[in-house]
C-alpha cells in the first residue's frame, strides 16, 4: 500500500503557510514562544534553522497536501537522544495527529539509532500527554515553569526509549525523511 | 458459539461512548469536526476500542483517511471479510 503519510522537508517558500499554523491559537497556546505574524520574520527562521546541525524539520503530507509541522531538534551524539515537536496546522486534519507520529519513531530509531527521544509538554495539554503515553512514553515528576504572556505555565519533560517503542505493532510506518543535513551518527 | 457483531451505525454509537464518552446524536454523515472529542487523541481511542471489540488490528494508512462515521463502517466491514 502506497504511503498516504510522508515528510517534507521545509524550504522557503513554506513560510507562509507555517506561520499561518503557528499563530493559530490552538497551536500557539501551547507552544513554549508566541511569534510575530511576520512571513519576513518566518524566512529568516527557516533560514537560521537550515545553518543549525542538530535540528531539522518537515511538512507533514497527507495524500500529496500540507497538513502539519514536525521536528527534531538537540540531537546529541554523545547521548544518542533528541527533543523533538510537531503540530496539525491544518484544522481539517486534527484527528491524524496520533497517527503520524509512529512514522517519526521508526525513522528516529531506526535511522538515527537514537536510544531516547524527549518530549517537552505543557501539563494543561492532556491529549499530547495522553497520545505519548499510549505511545509508550514515560513522565518524568518535575514539574517546570515558564511564563508565557505573563501567564504562568507548567510543562514537564516526556521520554520515549528505543526499547519502550512499538516496533512491531508499528513495523509498517516506515517513510522517508529527507533532509540535506547529516543527522546520522 | 461467537456472536456475530453487525457493525452498524447502533455499533458505532457503542464505540463512540465507550471510547469518547459522546451520548448525543450520531448518524451516518457526522464528521470528525462535528462530533465533541472526536480529535487526535479520540481517534486514537475510537479505533482501539473497534480493535478490541473485534479482535482486529488496523493498519495506519487504513485509519487516515477515514473521518466520518460511515468511512469507519465500511473500514470496519472491509477488514472483517
Amino acid at each position: 500500500m502506497k504511503n498516504l503519510i510522508k515528510f517534507r522537508e521545509i524550504n522557503i517558500a513554506d513560510a507562509k503557510l507555517i506561520l499561518k499554523w503557528r499563530i493559530k491559537k490552538r497551536i500557539s497556546n501551547y507552544q513554549f514562544t508566541d511569534i510575530e505574524n511576520s512571513v519576513k520574520k518566518q524566512i529568516n527562521w527557516i533560514k537560521k534553522c537550515k545553518q543549525k546541525k542538530d535540528y531539522a524539520h518537515w511538512v507533514i503530507m497527507f495524500k500529496e497536501k500540507p497538513i502539519g509541522f514536525i521536528n527534531i531538534n538537540s540531537i546529541s551524539k554523545k547521548n544518542k537522544s533528541a527533543s523533538w515537536a510537531w503540530y496539525i496546522g491544518s484544522d481539517k486534519y486534527v484527528f491524524l495527529g496520533g497517527f503520524v507520529l509512529p512514522y517519526f519513531y521508526n525513522w528516529v530509531f531506526n535511522c538515527l539509532k537514537l536510544k531516547k527521544l524527549n518530549s517537552f509538554v505543557f501539563l494543561k495539554n492532556k491529549n499530547v500527554i495522553k497520545i505519548h503515553e499510549i505511545h509508550g512514553y514515560r513522565s518524568y515528576k518535575k514539574k517546570y515553569l515558564i511564563k508565557k504572556n505573563k501567564i504562568k505555565n507548567y510543562y514537564i519533560k516526556m521520554t520515549l526509549f528505543r526499547k519502550d517503542w512499538k516496533f512491531d505493532k508499528y513495523k509498517k510506518c516506515v517513510t522517508k525523511f529527507s533532509t540535506n543535513k547529516n543527522l546520522k551518527y | 458459539m461467537k456472536k456475530k457483531i453487525n457493525v452498524n451505525l447502533d455499533f458505532m454509537k457503542l464505540i463512540f461512548k465507550k471510547s469518547i464518552n459522546y451520548k448525543s446524536k450520531l448518524t451516518m454523515t457526522s464528521k470528525f469536526e462535528s462530533v465533541p472529542g472526536w480529535d487526535s487523541l479520540g481517534h486514537m481511542k475510537i479505533i482501539s476500542i473497534i480493535e478490541k471489540h473485534l479482535n482486529i488490528s488496523f493498519e495506519i494508512d487504513e485509519i487516515v483517511g477515514v473521518n466520518t462515521v460511515k468511512k469507519l463502517i465500511d473500514m470496519t466491514r472491509k477488514k472483517m471479510r
